[in-house]
């Protein structure tokens, strides 16, 4: 009995809907735990590849990211004020709230959560293994998915950082930050940010991933609709 | 299915869905609606719940849980939208689809909502973990079972009624 559901589910995997959806739910806990337990290291090179363009996007308004785990450390001098005293060469963002000083913390640091974007990866992975393609195949649309995945991460820190410091946290911040960008002061700019910061962080995260494993495996989705069977040794 | 109309789609949903007046009127009601039935949904085993607006509280030890954007199931139900009307059907199918499949996403998010209300009560780390990360991915999961579940109702009806002009290939 249990063999015949293993063999039904793993080794000659069909598309009927049902099973499929079972075989997707089945490999999610495994897949998520994997992925959580991993997290540091897979999500690496996004966190790296954030926290070389995130000071270019911001510019002025980012002093140094450091990166722990799967968190994106953002730190910044905001939050000071004419009393505050700052090391020499930050008057030079903005002169009206900053004054030269020594061994001055940054001021106001933030931690990012990086894997609130990365979730879309052990679902992507739980579809393909799901799916009765190659491994050659598996593992394509694994790095693709791999790479979208980074790509969400970049996107959805960048704007949960400019959405924070535009438009979310105490005025008396947001002004600094204005000051030093001019650029958020504008309405459309501020408008663009909430729909990219929503849109980062609600949408892309699964459904581009969603997207990209329907969009490289063609005949799935259809052969899910059509109720057609397929196998690995069909395809090969 | 026209992906072109399913982006575009996406794209223009959600952004009605931030619109001041329809955040007011309609996402906000919505949302408080669905926070009053998980209420009476969780008082059937739970006495001591209450909801206030997007608020579920628990009387017993003050924990309570808010129903922000994200977890109203809004964007899962847009993404069915557009994926539907971007779809090749008639639109008495379309309005199937949508009345069911807004059905089951409202279903799961119930699940959701009850769940991450106790499991807050438990334990805030695996809380933030099954908010942050897993349902949000189930809930659109959801929505990809739903609309293939859709479609193959759509195929197998089309092929029953032939004579019926149903495929726009817009």
């Amino acid at each position: 009995m249990v063999r015949a559901i293993i063999y039904k589910l793993l080794v000659k995997p069909s598309l009927n809907p049902r099973m499929f959806l079972l075989r997707t739910l089945l490999w999610l806990p495994l897949l998520f735990l994997t992925w959580y337990l991993l997290s540091s290291w897979l999500i690496r090179p996004a966190l790296e590849l954030a926290k070389f363009l995130l000071p270019l996007g911001l510019p002025h308004l980012i002093e140094n990211i450091t990166i722990e785990q799967h968190y994106l450390f953002i730190n910044t001098y905001l939050g000071a004020n004419s009393r505050t005293e700052l090391p020499q060469g930050f008057a030079r963002f903005a002169s009206s709230f900053f004054t030269t000083g020594q061994h001055y913390p940054f001021l106001f640091t933030f931690p990012l959560d990086s894997l609130k974007y990365a979730y879309g990866l052990p679902i992507l992975t739980a579809l393909v293994l799901a799916s009765p393609i190659t491994a050659k195949h598996k593992l394509v649309t694994f790095c693709l998915g791999f790479l979208l995945v980074s790509l969400i991460v970049v996107w959805g820190l960048y704007f949960n950082t400019v959405n924070l410091l535009a438009l979310n946290l105490k005025p008396e911040l947001t002004t600094q930050a204005k000051v030093l960008w001019p650029l958020l002061n504008e309405s459309y700019m501020q408008t663009l940010i909430a729909f990219g910061y929503r849109i980062g962080f609600l949408i892309f995260p699964v459904v581009l991933p969603i997207m990209l494993w329907a969009q490289l495996n063609p005949q799935i989705p259809h052969q899910l609709i059509h109720g057609s069977t397929f196998s690995t040794r069909k395809q090969e | 299915m026209n992906k072109t109309r399913f982006i575009t789609l996406l794209l223009a949903l959600f952004a009605l869905e931030w619109l001041p007046p329809i955040r007011e009127f309609v996402i906000t009601p919505f949302t408080e609606h669905l926070a009053a039935v998980s209420a009476v949904l969780l008082k059937l085993f739970d006495a001591d719940v209450a909801s206030n607006g997007i608020v579920i509280q628990s009387l017993s030890n003050g924990t309570s849980v808010a129903i922000l954007a994200g977890c109203n199931g809004i964007e899962a139900m847009i993404c069915l939208t557009a994926a539907i009307i971007a779809y090749p059907a008639t639109w008495v199918q379309r309005l199937w689809g949508l009345v069911l499949g807004y059905i089951a996403i409202q279903s799961l998010n119930i699940v959701r909502i009850i769940s991450l209300f106790y499991l807050l009560q438990w334990n805030k780390q695996w809380f933030e973990w099954a908010h942050l990360y897993i349902w949000q991915g189930l809930i659109f999961l959801d929505v990809l079972i739903v609309f293939i579940v859709w479609i193959r109702w759509v195929v197998k009806q089309n092929k029953q009624e032939p004579q019926q002009p149903v495929w726009d290939h817009g």
